[in-house]
């Protein structure tokens, strides 16, 4: 019977391999272009000097990013490149000091520590740390905390300090604002607001 | 014993002993979530994460080559071609490995540079190795690889497993690269790193599983090889056929367009069926040999990986892996519960037993049995299954008191992790870690002295085969 | 989707997987052992999935696209131990015959 015969099984491996890694080939190519860097999903990184939240939308049926009007990070105008470059800067921070292997970006990485996705817009900052810091500004108190978090616990399992120079801090900073903007289907769910039961 | 089996036997060693340092450096991991402010700014809880993460692959990925070594001069009837290469590549291997980890330790991060990301860390999760040590573990797999392709050259023969073997050996290299790139867009980072991560541990690393399994099974069962083989490409057209685009899992929330929810949660839904299918040939391998074997750790280990692996990944993975429930699930402890017995199940008991299998051969042994073994077996699998059932509680209540209720921000994430429910999922995590930890301490044990010859009088040997 | 039904969501398609393992096990050890008991247990498991694919349908807030996989898969799921079993015994009979036929 050709069921008990290896070759038969052996073209069904090859062909069954071989038609989903054409369809994956499809899918990556049409996924490539809506991820990168000013694609469907992504905003280009001069969004940093836009506001940014994050509302339900009813047509889709799910949470979304909402850019909004100018809002220029650190009270100053980026260009392309001069936001690329700082964007690049903060990608750096991130690989260098592992933050991923505490926090979670799009929910991957470490869950030691909060995911970071929608960071940029934690009610936390305002209430929490901009008293503490004294800061005049989100992004300010962002960076004081992260460049001396033992100095602004909010709780007993605290932020190790990973000797950020300021730029290194504003560069984070800057790359947390850009990340809150990328449509991610929805997740987290409903982020900032509580559920009633 | 030949030379590559020779090889094979410091890999196994090698790979016993980054699964000592895998378990002491989880026991660490687990007590920061219940000792807070634990080595603060001196050993912090990403370090101790790395060397874990890294650990458990390194000691998965020597168990994969030492079993290659072992068997390719037997299946392939040749002494496997460049194994004093091959050596050499396996202390290079080693001494890498001994200096990033010391790296890690103690140099632990630098300044936001490309130069930190060569020497340092390169901070991308399971791929952290400076991109030095990387280039090695490319070197070490590329000598890997010339290994398998002159033999099968100069011995002029080819069979159906290695073959598959062979052609699976050239994604496995290929997506390795993936480790070495700096992504600034995070979307198209994890976009990548998921092809590495995914198509490693959801499909090529199947595959090369499940040719070491045949060739396992060949020897501690009699099994044929027409048999083994029709498994396993089966398996690999069942495994593939819905693990490649399984890989739409991790395409939910990464900034990928929305039609992943739907092929990933369909393909990936499937991939228990699988395993299924080896569950069942796993009761029928054991059925038909009534349980006799000369090797029973190895029997019994092979058995825990098809059980495992169905539980660890099929059942665990099926439970969170539609989109409505991964929106909630998606990084918690849930997550870390599905992985570790996922992995457990599919990897670390086949290693295992391959390794008794390469025991009773090099120690000559006529049966391979005894005691403590099968309390290591006990430890091992109970400590997981604790483990992970501490981890399930947690991650339950992080995904409804974090996410479904308390909406993500930080202050959520701190009543999530301080939830009487977490708190005490982690704390039986904890204590199962430490069951964990005396199985393989056990295991240690056994493995060095399991199958040598010792002085018997006469009646005392013929008593020992007969407990078989 | 309530905190409440994610949960119970999540812990009935565990259980609809487990059970399936429980009755290809049972189902397993039942041919080989010859014991009916065992073969029936292993249908009460499946006629248990059965159930937990029902609940599913009814009391869980998923897409109607994912209630009919678990409906669909509950059919396939009862369909492999039987089938894998006869397959492999078929291989194995064969395989001798092979053997035996070489030997010749």
């Amino acid at each position: 019977m050709y069921l008990a015969d290896p070759a038969f099984w052996r073209a069904g491996a090859i062909s069954s391999t071989a038609v989903m890694l054409v369809v994956l080939g499809f899918l990556t190519v049409d996924s490539l272009a809506v991820i990168r860097t000013g694609g469907a999903n992504v905003p280009p990184y001069t969004v940093i000097d836009r506001e940014i939240a994050y509302a339900f939308d009813d047509a889709a049926g799910m949470y979304r990013p909402v850019i909004g009007g100018e809002q220029p990070l650190f009270g100053r105008r980026h260009t392309a490149p001069e936001a690329e470059a700082l964007i690049d800067k903060g990608k750096l921070v991130i690989q260098s000091r592992a933050c991923i292997d505490c926090h979670t970006f799009f929910g991957n990485g470490a869950y030691y520590a909060p995911d970071l996705t929608k960071a940029w817009l934690d009610p936390a900052w305002e209430k929490m740390w901009m008293p503490m810091t004294q800061a005049g500004a989100r992004e300010e108190a962002m960076v004081m905390f992260l460049m001396e978090p033992q100095k602004y616990p909010t709780w007993s399992r605290q932020m190790p300090n990973l000797r950020l120079s300021r730029e290194e801090a504003e560069a984070a900073v800057a790359y947390l604002k850009w990340m809150s903007s990328v449509e991610t289907n929805g997740f987290p769910i409903h982020f900032g607001h509580i559920q009633q039961n | 014993m030949n030379r590559s089996q020779r090889l094979a036997m410091k890999y196994f060693t090698a790979a016993i002993v980054l699964f000592g340092v895998m378990v002491v450096t989880g026991l660490l991991t687990a007590t920061y979530y219940l000792q807070d402010g634990l080595l603060l700014n001196r050993l912090d809880f990403s370090t101790a994460k790395i060397l874990h993460i890294n650990t458990m692959i390194l000691w998965l990925l020597m168990g994969f080559i030492g079993a290659i070594y072992w068997f390719l001069p037997l299946e392939l009837e040749h002494e496997t071609v460049g194994v004093r290469l091959g050596e050499v590549m396996f202390w290079i291997l080693c001494a890498a490995i001994a200096v990033v980890a010391l790296v890690f330790l103690f140099v632990q991060y630098g300044p936001a540079r490309e130069t930190s990301l060569w020497f340092i860390n390169q901070g991308r999760k399971y791929v952290e190795a400076p991109r030095w040590a990387a280039i090695g573990i490319v070197l070490v797999v590329a000598v890997f690889v010339y290994n398998v392709v002159g033999t099968v050259i100069r011995a002029r023969r080819i069979t159906g497993i290695v073959a598959v073997l062979l052609i699976n050996l050239v994604p496995l290299f290929a997506l390795y690269l993936i480790a070495f790139p700096a992504i600034t867009n995070m979307a198209q980072d994890l976009f990548w790193w998921w092809w590495l991560v995914h198509l490693w541990v959801e499909a090529t690393w199947e595959i090369l599983i499940g040719c070491i399994m045949a060739l396992a099974l060949m020897q501690l069962l009699g099994t044929s090889r027409r048999i083994v083989e029709t498994w396993l490409y089966i398996e690999v057209a069942l495994v593939l056929g819905t693990g490649i685009l399984g890989l739409g899992h991790h395409y939910f929330w990464i900034g990928t367009p929305a039609y992943w929810l739907a092929i990933g949660g369909l393909f990936s839904a499937l991939e228990p069926l699988p395993l299924l299918g080896m569950v069942v040939h796993a009761v029928y391998d054991a059925g038909t040999h009534q349980m006799k074997t000369s090797n029973k750790p190895a029997f019994y280990w092979v058995m825990a990986e098809a059980f495992g692996n169905f539980i660890g990944a099929g059942v665990f993975g099926f439970m969170m892996t539609l989109p409505q429930i991964n929106l909630f699930s998606h990084g918690t402890q849930w997550t870390v519960s599905h992985g570790h017995f996922a992995f457990w199940g599919a990897y670390a008991c086949g290693v295992i037993a391959v390794i008794y299998i390469a025991l009773q051969k090099a120690r000559d042994a006529d049966v391979l049995n005894g005691r403590a073994w099968k309390w290591s077996f006990a430890l091992l699998n109970l400590g997981m299954i604790g483990m992970v059932g501490g981890l399930l509680i947690s991650g339950m209540a992080q995904a409804f008191y974090e996410r479904a209720m308390g909406g993500s921000t930080l202050d959520a994430f701190m009543r999530g992790q301080t939830n009487p429910w977490f708190v005490q999922g982690v704390a039986v995590r904890l204590a199962f870690g430490l069951l964990f930890a005396m199985g393989y301490a056990l295991l240690v044990y056994d493995l060095l002295r399991i199958g040598k010859r010792r002085e018997y009088p006469l009646g005392e040997r013929r008593e020992a085969r007969a407990t078989m | 989707m309530t905190p409440q039904s994610l949960l119970l969501s999540a812990v009935l398609l565990g259980a609809f997987v487990l059970l399936a393992g429980a009755y290809a096990l049972l189902y397993c050890v039942g041919l080989l052992s010859g014991r009916r008991e065992l073969t029936w247990a292993s249908y009460t498991c499946y006629g248990l999935q059965v159930a937990v694919a029902f609940a599913v349908l009814v009391a869980t807030p998923l897409d109607w696209w994912w209630k009919a996989l678990v409906l669909a898969s509950a059919i396939v799921y009862q369909r492999i131990p039987p089938v894998v079993w006869r397959y492999l015994h078929t291989l194995h009979l064969s395989t001798k015959e092979r053997a035996c036929s070489r030997t010749l």
